[in-house]
């Protein structure tokens, strides 16, 4: 569905990715981990043709950004559903307004229809009755789910994640996991990157972990825990951490 | 010592805190959880007086400052230093110039004291190498050290950490776990720790006091919690999505 | 129309509320100035940025007002020959009103929005919530040094601002009118315009502090994140255009009384 061939990106002269090779397939839930700043949200970009890489390229459903004009890119990203690191939500819409906005956008169903959709979705996000209010009304989990649902209501092939529990609680950041699960459909194919891998663990079957300008780690959450590598453990959560001591390798001087 | 007894305190029409009392005995790292909104960081903002209660009293080493004037805090704030959620490194400095600035305000040194004192407080947190670098340069978990840094310039007797972990990868989160720690057996600094990480909490607490609809549901050992049979503490340690917990209805602001 | 009368009254008071408050922010702005202890480095970086940011602009717009006063008067002066008037003519609404008037609009437009920008992101990034955790007054630390800084920069610049305006004036007279350099030197210096000159320079300083009074009080009571911040800017400027205006109309009311 998406594949990255030697994909590299520098920013002011400093190279945040580097040879970075990804196969993604249709019905796969993959985790982009990493450390902060290590630039998944940049490659989540990169992949849905927002930024393009310096060096190597990306192809989706056989065609690569680099060879499309700009409105068969916009085309193309149309297949794409998003859901912002920081909502993203339009403060001068109300709920329903911000949750119909990407099938207002197509431009393909009649507002019947529509009205209908977003009704169906955000009772599926467990948020039904707030159609008329405005982001700035609700709570951090809660306008999350409202992200959720604009995201998937378009039922797109593709869905993006970047990181959808940040700052939230961990029963909160449980519910989102389990409604992301929930709206996952078989023939779609989900990215998500968090920092909360615990509770990403259920919604997930495999990873990508970006460490030190490119792929460091790829395979299940099980594999990670069982490695010889102590970042790796770590990061997983397969070593519960011994914090009166300081002695973790490879800790030092990343974050 | 520190110590709230019975606060209340309202926003608009929300009843955040209803009646919360809980101490923070010396040496210890106190932890209060919760769940987002359960105004874990309003009562600890009470302590240094960026936000004033409705009802209730709170001591410091014995003395009321409930109604202290801003300028009465400003000697509680030099005794409680607070690290806050994010970063609030002064954008305009370097990394050293942010660390030196409560120095080169409160202490009479000399400007090479003042940078050798800032270069020190910049190694015990493994940044010394990053300090000519300026805020927007590093990233979220580093920036966290250098507040940390900051926070401690002024040999504080307590330190207030605004989850000090959200929003950081397991690597940083673990590093700044085990700074809090360090504080408090090598240093003997007094920590009150807000947080909702459910691994830090179980890897640094050694009291830990939960907070739900407005009040204190559970005070006691991270063994307390563990052992606790309560449904909602059940839910929450475990992180789970199904539970009886319940969420307050609308953020402020 | 009742509602429409409430909305209305809402408004006022809102807008007396508003000017209460910038009073007494005025107020706690000269306390914290003693005792005299301010912090240097914050001041040198205040004037150095006022500095930076408007001199360019203080500089073209100072050159357009002295060359357009010109060719205002240009036609008059041409018809009634009193080209002898010119230097006058240019010097005497420039230096005193137009100039001043001018230069602390663009200033407000410059300086002061990016004042209240600045302030603005350091509240609702907490920023300032840290100064004072860290005992520190944000009143003493950050906003007098901009006080100091903005009045100090404008009385210069205004300084600066009139031997542009001249210049600029000088210029299009010579190119329209065909008066030459020396002379329209020696028109302005026989029209003795020192009163007009020091009138200018004390408005300009009367600007800068309302400026960095009102773009200030903006900062510093923002609300509601990143777009509150924008709201607050375009506020500032808002009522700093209003401010200087106001002063300017008292100046000349007091100047008028006085003489």
């Amino acid at each position: 569905m998406i594949v990255a061939k030697g994909v590299g990106k520098s920013f002011g002269g400093e190279r945040i990715l580097s040879g970075v090779d990804l196969t993604f397939h249709e019905g796969e839930v993959v985790g982009i981990v990493g450390p902060g700043g290590v630039g998944k949200s940049l490659l989540m970009k990169i992949l849905c043709g927002l930024v393009e890489p310096d060096e190597g390229e990306v192809t989706v459903f056989g065609r690569s950004w680099a060879d499309l004009s700009v409105t068969e890119r916009a085309k193309l990203r149309e297949r794409f559903g998003m859901l912002f690191q920081n909502y993203a939500l339009f403060d001068f819409m109300t709920v329903g307004e911000n949750v119909a906005f990407p099938l207002v956008q197509r431009g393909d169903m009649s507002a019947q229809d529509v009205q209908e959709r977003v009704v169906e979705r955000l009772t599926q996000v467990e948020l039904s009755g707030v159609n008329h209010l405005y982001s700035r009304e609700l709570s951090g989990g809660m306008k999350k789910r409202v992200a959720l649902a604009r995201a998937t209501i378009g039922e797109a092939p593709i869905i993006i994640y970047d990181d959808p529990t940040a700052g939230l609680d961990p029963v909160t950041s449980s519910k989102i996991f389990n409604l992301i699960s929930d709206l996952q459909r078989p023939d779609s194919l989900s990215l998500i990157t968090s920092h909360d891998i615990e509770r990403m663990m259920p919604v997930c079957q495999r990873y990508i972990m970006l460490y030190q300008g490119g792929v460091y780690f790829r395979g299940t959450a099980q594999e990670a825990k069982q490695s010889q590598d102590p970042v790796l453990r770590v990061f997983f959560g397969g070593d519960a951490v011994d914090v009166g001591r300081r002695t973790m390798a490879g800790a030092e001087g990343i974050s | 010592m520190i110590s709230f007894e019975n606060i209340h305190k309202s926003f608009g029409s929300r009843g955040v805190l209803q009646g919360v009392s809980l101490s923070v005995p010396t040496g210890a790292i106190r932890f209060i959880i919760g769940a987002s909104g359960a105004g874990k960081s309003v009562l600890v903002k009470h302590l240094i007086g960026l936000i004033r209660p409705d009802q209730g009293r709170i001591s410091l080493d014995g003395e009321d400052i409930t109604h202290l004037t801003e300028k009465g805090f400003y000697t509680v704030r030099m005794k409680c230093a607070m690290v806050f959620q994010h970063s609030t490194l002064f954008d305009s400095m370097s990394l050293i110039d942010n660390v030196k600035l409560p120095l080169r305000k409160h202490k009479n040194l000399t400007s090479s004291e003042a940078e050798n004192e800032a270069m020190y407080r910049l190694e015990q947190v493994q940044m010394a190498k990053d300090a000519r670098r300026y805020p927007a340069d590093i990233g979220d978990g580093l920036r966290k050290r250098v507040a940390i840094a900051r926070a401690l310039t002024l040999d504080p007797k307590y330190v207030v950490f605004d989850e000090p972990t959200t929003g950081l990868d397991p690597l940083a989160a673990v590093n700044v776990d085990q700074l809090i720690r360090e504080l408090s057996d090598e240093f003997n600094v007094t920590s009150i720790v807000v947080s909702h990480d459910l691994r830090s909490i179980f890897t640094v607490a050694d009291q830990i006091a939960m907070l739900y609809n407005g009040q204190v549901l559970l005070d006691g050992t991270p063994d307390d919690f563990r052992q606790s049979d309560d449904s909602v503490i059940r839910q929450f340690i475990e992180g789970r999505a199904t539970g009886p917990m319940e969420f307050p209805k609308a953020s402020r602001g | 129309m009742t509602q429409m009368l409430t909305v209305m009254g809402a408004r006022i008071i809102e807008i007396l509320q508003l000017i209460g408050g910038i009073a007494l922010f005025f107020l706690r702005t000269l306390r914290a100035l003693v005792p005299p202890k301010y912090d240097a480095r914050e001041t040198w970086r205040a004037f150095y940025k006022v500095g930076v940011q408007s001199y360019t602009i203080v500089i073209l717009t100072a050159m357009f007002t002295g060359a357009i006063m010109v060719i205002q008067a240009g036609g008059t002066i041409q018809a009634s020959r009193a080209t002898s008037f010119v230097g006058w003519a240019a010097g005497f609404t420039v230096l005193s009103e137009i100039g001043p008037v001018l230069i602390g609009l663009m200033f407000s437009g410059r300086v002061g929005a990016n004042n209240t920008a600045e302030l603005g992101t350091m509240v609702v990034t907490e920023q300032v919530d840290a100064l004072r955790t860290l005992a520190i007054d944000p009143m003493n630390y950050l906003a007098v040094p901009r006080f100091i800084a903005m009045i100090v920069m404008l009385f210069l610049l205004v300084a600066l601002g009139d031997l542009f305006a001249l210049l600029g004036g000088a210029i299009t007279s010579h190119v329209m009118l065909d008066i030459s350099y020396s002379v329209f030197v020696s028109q302005v210096i026989d029209a003795q315009l020192l009163d007009e000159y020091i009138l200018g320079l004390i408005k300009g300083s009367l600007f800068g502090m309302s400026i960095a009074i009102v773009s200030c009080y903006f900062g510093f009571t923002v609300r509601g994140g990143a777009p509150g911040v924008g709201r607050a800017v375009n506020n500032s400027v808002v009522a700093s255009a209003i401010g200087i205006l106001a002063i300017d109309l008292l100046v000349g009311i007091i100047h008028h009384a006085v003489r």
